[in-house]
């Protein structure tokens, strides 16, 4: 989520969803993937009702992309989170499920009605985004 | 995620170390949330419950109780002409008992004269333009009904039948009673013309009562005195129904073969059911040759590469769900003449019968497999009602009254005498009968169609057979030959079969997701009957084409099986 209250309002309204329905979870093996399944989809739910306003970024897909990796290492996992947010909102959403939440593509064009392909492309060009912002980091460091 | 970016790696190992506190009040929060859940979900239960009273109240309240049922009553004859009184005959009648002989009870046995008894509510006397059908004794209004014709037949030659006001007298007594009326009957005449004699138990009771009566009036004059002045103070009634009724056909039925609709098609292709035999027990007296065993699984394959395979009693790909929906429908009803004489017949019933509205109550259950196919079956109750409506503003009816005027005792021999007064009314007037009528089915549909689910809703449609069950019907129709008939009781008209056979149904549904796995069903539906609801001896044919809304709640129970672990080992 893009902001503390929203994140929060999802936290909320997913846990009241989780304690209303654990009657219904038979196994409960089941109930750690049971309960991010109820608050990703709690959190997808929030982000298509805000329905981004701006217009998702175009990349330039000729902007050179260095390796960025290391500079990883060197951040606090609030200040990785900051530039997760400055994503788009179409791409964060792909970048957190594959990359955070480890689902495949498959499952993400399932779940947000989109193409698999479109899928694919979101990821690479979140990927691109937060590297080329990562990158202005590290000439900042330099 | 075998070949992962290492930058996606990264990005996954410090956040996954990352924790962040929720804020304070959050579970409290969570807290009043659910009360406020807890609080709105009774509103909800309360949209299916609050629709179906709405719905099934309106009905009621718009169609039954909106009409009263009225039974013919003499009150609704307007006496306009002719009141003929005929003066009053005297009749001698000796009381003994047991002098009759065969001969005597068989011409009563064939009596042609219709005997109702005063309580019969249902009854009716049912005369247009001079033709009488049934006939109306009522103790209370001390009136004998009858027709013209009946007159007719009776200043001939037919007997006329004793009532009072507990009871009927038998033709056993009455034939004992040498009532001379109009100065033509004889007893020789009643013997010359056989005649039918219909006869309540409760009037055959009456009889033996009013024997044992006479009986003990021999032997105890002091009682003997009583009765018979309790008896002159009586009035009796009296009925003859000369008309040829026609005679009711016998009940014909109709099965239908039934398709199997049991658990079979919820099963995987190969049956997990296995009998196995065993001997008896030694000191067993039963007939246990074996027993049922339920085995999930089975090892399939070769020697080579086998594996075992278990079953599940139900697929994830298939739901099974159970509706339970009331609704209210209308029944419109067609008529088909089979020949040109019942013509009229099928004019008279389309102008006296109006469909007032139905009740329909259904409770299936259903399955949905991979591709979106839904099979449906159940039970279904459905009830359809009528109004008929009869009017005939030259309506006809003519009375008999007897009376007792004096009861003489002969002091030695112990007989009674009786002189009666006959009198005779004609009134002329117009004539209602008003009545609801149901016709009560209950059905088996077997339906398949198919269904969208999109996030909270589905949609759906689905058709099949609907066979019958059950068929009953109960109210008034106009008969042949333009008279009121009655639908039940114990002078029925069968013109409707046992059974309706087979129809064809059909509905579209939307089912909104209310609570988890619990959703609200509204359905249109439609149901045609396929064969004529009537018997074959019956001049029309008669199909019904129900059109209604149905709503209910579904319940989808494969949840119930989701979570449930593989069996496969």
């Amino acid at each position: 989520m893009k902001n503390d209250e929203d994140a929060e309002d999802v936290l909320q309204e997913g846990f009241v969803l989780i304690f209303s329905n654990l009657h219904s979870l038979k196994d409960i093996d089941a109930l750690y993937g049971w309960m991010k399944r109820i608050m990703i989809n709690k959190a997808l739910r929030k982000l298509s009702q805000q329905k981004s306003k701006s217009k998702d970024q175009i990349l330039d897909d000729a902007l050179l992309i260095g390796d960025e990796s290391h500079i990883i290492e060197h951040l606090h996992a609030e200040e990785i989170l900051e530039h997760i947010q400055k994503l788009p909102e179409g791409y964060r959403t792909v970048f957190n499920m594959y990359v955070v939440d480890g689902y495949k593509h498959s499952e993400i064009a399932d779940i947000l009605h989109i193409a698999e392909g479109t899928s694919r492309s979101q990821l690479t060009k979140a990927r691109k985004l937060l590297q080329q912002s990562l990158s202005a980091l590290k000439s900042m460091l330099i | 995620m075998m070949n992962e970016d290492p930058f996606d790696q990264k990005i996954r190992n410090s956040l996954n170390q990352h924790q962040s506190q929720p804020p304070a009040d959050m579970w409290s929060r969570i807290m009043a949330d659910m009360q406020e859940q807890r609080k709105s979900r009774r509103w909800i239960w309360m949209v299916p419950i609050l629709s179906l009273t709405i719905l099934i109240t309106a009905a009621w309240l718009l169609g039954l109780f909106s009409y009263e049922n009225s039974i013919d009553n003499i009150d609704h004859i307007h006496t306009e002409k002719s009141t003929i009184v005929q003066p009053s005959d005297e009749t001698l009648v000796p009381a003994t008992h047991g002098q009759l002989n065969e001969s005597q009870q068989e011409s009563n046995n064939n009596s042609d004269i219709t005997l109702l008894s005063s309580e019969e509510n249902d009854a009716e006397w049912i005369g247009q333009e001079g033709q009488a059908h049934n006939a109306l004794l009522s103790a209370d209004d001390k009136v004998v009904n009858n027709t013209q014709n009946q007159r007719a037949i009776q200043s001939k030659s037919a007997p006329n039948h004793l009532i009072g006001d507990d009871h009927l007298m038998t033709e056993v007594e009455q034939d004992h009673v040498n009532t001379r009326i109009d100065g033509h009957t004889t007893e020789q005449d009643r013997r010359d013309k056989p005649t039918r004699l219909r006869q309540d138990e409760s009037s055959e009771s009456g009889t033996d009562n009013r024997s044992d009566d006479l009986s003990n009036q021999r032997s105890n004059l002091n009682r003997h005195d009583n009765l018979s002045t309790e008896l002159a103070d009586d009035t009796k009634i009296a009925e003859v129904d000369a008309d040829n009724r026609t005679k009711v056909p016998g009940k014909a039925t109709n099965s239908y073969a039934w398709a199997d609709i049991g658990a079979a098609p919820l099963l995987n292709t190969e049956s997990p059911y296995l009998v196995e035999l065993m001997p008896a027990p030694r000191n067993s007296t039963g007939f246990q040759y074996g027993h049922f065993v339920y085995d999930p699984c089975s090892v399939r394959g070769n020697s080579r590469k086998s594996r075992q395979h278990c079953y599940t009693l139900i697929r994830r790909s298939q739901n099974i769900f159970a509706d339970l929906t009331v609704g209210s429908r209308y029944a419109a009803k067609s008529f088909l003449a089979k020949s040109d004489e019942a013509l009229s017949l099928r004019s008279d019933r389309l102008n006296s019968e109006t469909p007032l509205f139905g009740l329909i109550v259904n409770a299936r259950a259903g399955i949905k497999w991979r591709n979106n196919i839904i099979g449906i079956t159940g039970i279904q109750y459905a009830k359809v009602f009528e109004r008929f409506h009869y009017y005939n503003p030259r309506e006809e009816r003519t009375t008999l009254n007897i009376s007792i005027r004096d009861t003489i005792v002969d002091a030695q021999t112990g007989q009674i005498e009786y002189r009666y007064d006959t009198t005779y009314v004609t009134s002329v007037g117009e004539r209602r009968v008003k009545h609801t009528n149901s016709i009560t089915r209950i059905n088996v549909p077997i339906t398949i169609g198919y269904m969208w689910e999109l996030d909270k809703l589905q949609l759906g449609i689905h058709g099949g057979i609907l066979a019958n069950l059950y068929f009953g019907q109960s109210g008034r129709v106009i008969d042949a030959d333009g008279s009121v008939a009655s639908l039940s009781g114990d002078h029925r008209r069968d013109i409707y079969k046992m059974n309706a056979g087979l129809g064809i149904t059909g509905s579209a549904f939307i089912a909104y997701e209310i609570q988890r796995d619990l959703y609200f069903l509204v359905e249109p539906q439609f149901s045609y009957d396929l064969g004529s609801i009537t018997q074959a001896s019956y001049d029309l044919e008669q199909r019904y084409l129900s059109i209604g809304l149905n709503i209910g709640v579904r319940m989808k129970l494969t949840e119930t099986y989701k979570n449930k672990k593989k069996l496969n080992h």
